[in-house]
């Protein structure tokens, strides 16, 4: 997959000129850089939900139908339980991907334990577990996460990156995420591209 | 359709830990009602005649009107405005597959509703009938789709999740006040303006669903004029869900 001529400005305020992004499709893509230089909005035009002014032409990028895209932020049905939401999850995806060894060991020493209780009532971190392991069920071809491990403890973003990895390393998908801490990936197959 | 159905059953869930809407939907007008017609109580059996239609009318355009701007369109802003939307969009892979569940949730919100609010009219007047529960339903079948795409306007404003509440009540004090307005309906035109509100615009088809079902009768120049209305309202949530965006417009998320 590859971006040619990306460019992004907000006004007279020029964040990305001509620069070409290729994606590997084999490792984990790690957008990195500075707060403000341009990432999120980077994984909005890769998603196609991108500002009129962030331009480029998009060679190999999946359809958006076949895009998961985990915001940074967790916005999502707090009233629902987790059980409910990993429900939900598995009716828009394919409930195989749970036969990776990754996915089960996270089911059954973190889900479990908190599989009645209700979204809302999760710590940051654990929503970002449970959402993460539910987009994985996702089944598309591309997978986008935005910060997937900011604000999360370290045991808990190693988990997160577990799921993630296994989509790459078991199941040959595509991932892009934004990252400031490069430093948890160590072990991880990832490629890293600068803003 | 699966995946409507599927994410039907999720707001579904969502909605139901919100009961405070049915309080302002529903109980409020209710409330209302009870207050005006408290000497009821204490007469025989009322018949339903055309004025009764017409206030039964306007109570079923408030809870009406009420329910699709706060369940279905304000619900939906604010789920954009929060990046709920964005999310969902991801997963399910399409608006329209969103705004059906969304609105198929509330409109069964909206007929339970009805049920209610038409059992508490037929207690009051001493009179059941099936026709009345039948004329609810038929009544938020009829109207519910045009109203939710005329709603859809209010999408393509940027508008922030904390204003949009007041905004919503300002507007409907002044379809209140515009549905009170001498107009009389001599002609067509005059009849279509008065129309285009719509609050008159559920009264209006509501008493026209009374009338058929109770009277068996049909009024055809009111009933062109508000399918007339009908393709303005559809037409402008056409344009107006056809803009409506992913991201959040007043803030970034």
């Amino acid at each position: 997959m590859q971006i040619k001529k990306y460019s992004l400005h907000f006004g007279k305020r020029i964040l990305a000129k001509n620069l070409d992004v290729i994606l590997a499709e084999d490792k984990i893509n790690i957008i990195s850089g500075g707060n403000g230089v341009g990432k999120t909005t980077f994984l909005d035009f890769l998603a196609g939900v991108g500002p009129k002014t962030a331009t480029g032409e998009k060679i190999g990028v999946p359809a958006q139908r076949d895009i998961a895209y985990q915001l940074q932020n967790i916005h999502f049905f707090p009233t629902l339980t987790v059980k409910q939401t990993i429900e939900m999850y598995r009716r828009f995806g394919n409930s195989l991907l749970e036969d990776n060894e990754s996915f089960k060991k996270i089911k059954q020493t973190v889900l479990d334990s908190i599989w009645h209780l209700k979204v809302g009532q999760l710590s940051g971190g654990e929503r970002k577990i449970v959402l993460t392991y539910g987009q994985c069920l996702l089944n598309k071809k591309l997978y986008i996460f935005d910060e997937p491990t900011s604000g999360v403890d370290t045991t808990n973003a190693k988990i997160i990156l577990k799921l993630i990895a296994a989509l790459v390393v078991n199941n040959e998908k595509t991932v892009v995420m934004t990252s400031h801490n490069l430093d948890q990936l160590d072990g991880l197959p990832f490629s890293k591209i600068d803003f | 359709m699966d995946d409507v159905k599927n994410l039907s059953s999720v707001y579904w869930v969502n909605m139901l830990s919100n009961k405070f809407v049915f309080i302002f939907n529903l109980v409020i007008p209710t409330i209302y009602f009870l207050y005006i017609n408290i000497n009821s109580f204490m007469r025989d059996s009322v018949t339903f005649n055309h004025e009764t239609f017409k206030v039964i009318g306007y109570f079923w355009a408030y809870i009406i009107l009420v329910t699709i701007l706060n369940n279905v369109i304000v619900g939906m802003i604010s789920q954009r405005e929060s990046g709920f939307y964005k999310q969902t969009f991801f997963i399910v892979g399409s608006k329209y597959k969103i705004l059906g569940a969304n609105f198929l949730v509330q409109l069964l919100v909206l007929n339970i509703e009805l049920l209610i609010f038409n059992f508490v009219v037929m207690f009051t007047a001493h009179y059941w009938s099936i026709k009345l529960l039948l004329a609810g339903i038929m009544a938020s079948i009829v109207v519910s789709l045009p109203i939710a795409f005329a709603g859809s306007i209010l999408f393509m404003l940027k508008i922030k999740i904390e204003s949009i509440n007041i905004l919503v009540s300002i507007l409907l004090f002044g379809l209140f006040i515009g549905m009170h307005v001498p107009n009389n309906r001599e002609n067509l035109i005059t009849t279509f303006t008065s129309l285009i509100n719509p609050l008159s615009y559920i009264t209006e088809v509501s008493y026209q669903v009374l009338l058929f079902l109770f009277n068996a009768k049909l009024y055809y120049s009111e009933i062109v004029v508000c399918l007339l209305v009908t393709l303005i309202y559809v037409l402008i949530g056409w344009y107006s869900i056809s803009k409506l965006s992913v991201n959040a417009v007043a803030d970034r998320v």
